[in-house]
């Protein structure tokens, strides 16, 4: 869970910034709900190809065969 | 005969000037009079290029004279979405901070319209940075809806929607992140194709989220949209993410009719917090595709919600990343609501970000694999309220992701996280006269089953005829 503080001391270190409560409260709540994990599970392939992966999941996913009913 | 003309479809007043029953001066001066008399009711131009319009006009019609050959598109009047970059133009982006910055290049969908023979008439409203579904923008003005002005047009392509729905142009290209083409088409009555990742270029247009932005044709019927998306869609070596499979006949697609065709009606993530008027209109638009001998096919939508945060997740990093020295350096110059929507992204983890990304395939194939072998198209719900007043809209936090139409786009960012192609086709309008559409979505390049379902939808309804009062 992000925190307003975190964000303010991340901020001031990643930045060079200083933002309001307001901001970095708003800025917490936003970024909460997104910091989940979603069974991924680790990496064995290169980034590189699961990246790359992306389109040719589009094209496999244009040639699938539909039911041919 | 001159008001007649911008109330054409974008086919029809093709084909007129095609066979020279009109010129192409004659269509521009007829849509210039029709936006001088509109465009200020709605807000929806930023600016109006008559001269150079009327000018190309005249070129068209010599070239026609001539016996040259003509593209599908000769002398029609277009105006887009200010994202569009034109060498030697501003691109406002909606931004005062583009303001002043002048293209050094064109976009290449420009190119390629222009090269089909359309004319540009000037650029169209959007929020700063496509950033907001109800489409307001501090630094130009609200875009007002042609249903009723009271009301937004929906964002962020909502000039675009705007002026098609109100017939000042035949089409438009507007630009779909998360949904921003499909929720003002649906708002406004119009139809709006989000595209498959790859397959129209986003060369030189203004990048909000790379691995999410679609350029979206705009216009009044399906059969409109296939044409524009036939001249703009296809390989471009500037755009290494676009693909070289050919680009499919979509007119001949068009008249295959639904019958067999299994329309897939997930009635879970899509139908949450729809209003029952508008499900409603849905349902009966589904009732007439049922009636058409399309097989209804209702069943569940596996892992919607993390799909749609895996998206928030590229968009906001994404967007961060392109904007991070703006956002450090010139923070004042942004409205505080975009200022919001943005700032988060700088704090995302890269793990995060790459997690995302690495995850996309996977559930693409996932997706494709659950739900397209069993359907051949989803139609889901698009906006769940009508469009709301533009007092109602403008009034608390506008980012708060409970307020209608940024709760709508949980049912849109999901296909631009998977990449999919979804359409929006109106389907009717609420007791207060303001239009409702549904969304089309397809497996990766069907573009041409959406057009087919979509356009069997419309020659059997008069939704997209209908047009509002001046």
């Amino acid at each position: 869970m992000l925190t307003r503080d975190l964000i303010k001391a991340l901020a001031r270190a990643w930045y060079g910034r200083e933002i309001d409560d307001a901001a970095a409260t708003r800025t917490a709540a936003t970024l909460s709900p997104l910091l989940v994990t979603h069974g991924s599970g680790p990496a064995t392939r290169p980034f590189a190809d699961e990246a790359a992966g992306f389109g040719g999941a589009l094209m496999a996913g244009a040639e699938r065969k539909a039911d041919p009913r | 005969m001159s008001d007649d003309l911008p109330r054409m479809t974008l086919a029809a007043v093709a084909e007129q000037i095609r066979s020279r029953q009109v010129s192409a001066e004659e269509a521009v001066k007829a849509c210039l009079q029709r936006i001088e008399r509109g465009a200020p009711k709605l807000n929806c131009f930023f600016s109006i290029e008559a001269e150079e319009a009327l000018a190309a006009a005249r070129r068209a019609d010599a070239a026609l004279a001539k016996g040259a050959g003509v593209g599908a598109l000769h002398g029609v009047p277009l105006a887009h979405k200010d994202v569009f970059f034109r060498k030697g133009k501003v691109a406002t982006c909606g931004a005062r901070i583009c303001r002043d910055m002048i293209a050094e290049e064109t976009a290449t969908v420009i190119e390629r319209l222009a090269g089909a023979g359309a004319i540009q008439l000037g650029t169209l409203h959007l929020p700063e940075f496509a950033m907001g579904p109800e489409g307001h923008n501090d630094h130009f003005g609200p875009c007002r809806n042609p249903w009723n002005a009271d009301h937004v047009a929906g964002g962020s392509s909502g000039g675009s929607a705007a002026a098609v729905a109100a017939r000042l142009v035949h089409g438009s290209l507007g630009s779909d992140t998360g949904g921003s083409a499909r929720l003002p088409a649906a708002l406004c009555g119009v139809v709006a194709l989000k595209p498959t990742h790859g397959l129209i270029s986003r060369h030189g247009s203004m990048p909000l989220a790379p691995s999410l932005d679609t350029v979206s044709p705009i216009a009044r019927t399906v059969e409109d949209v296939a044409l524009l998306t036939a001249a703009i869609a296809g390989a471009d070596p500037k755009d290494p993410t676009t693909v070289s499979t050919p680009v499919p006949d979509y007119q001949a697609s068009l008249q295959g009719g639904v019958k067999g065709l299994r329309v897939g009606v997930p009635t879970d993530h899509f139908h949450v917090g729809v209003q029952p008027e508008v499900l409603d209109l849905v349902r009966a638009g589904i009732r007439v595709l049922e009636a058409e001998g399309a097989e209804i096919v209702e069943f569940s939508v596996p892992g919607a919600d993390a799909l749609v945060n895996l998206s928030s997740t590229l968009l906001l990093a994404e967007a961060a990343s392109i904007q991070k020295t703006w956002l450090l350096e010139r923070a004042d110059e942004y409205t505080p609501f975009v200022l919001n929507r943005l700032r988060p992204g700088l704090f995302i983890p890269a793990t995060q970000y790459v997690d995302a990304l690495r995850l996309r395939p996977r559930l693409t194939q996932e997706f494709v694999g659950q739900v397209f072998d069993r359907v051949d198209v989803l139609l889901t719900p698009l906006n769940p309220v009508a469009a709301p007043s533009i007092k109602e809209s403008e009034t608390g936090d506008r980012s708060d992701l409970t307020r209608p139409l940024n709760r709508a786009t949980r049912g849109t960012r999901l296909f631009n996280y998977l990449g999919l192609p979804a359409m929006a086709v109106p389907c009717g309008f609420t007791k207060a006269g303001l239009p409702v559409g549904f969304q089309l979505a397809g497996r990766p390049f069907a573009e041409a089953t959406l057009f087919r379902v979509g356009h069997a939808y419309q020659r059997v309804t008069d939704w997209h005829a209908r047009e509002p009062n001046e």
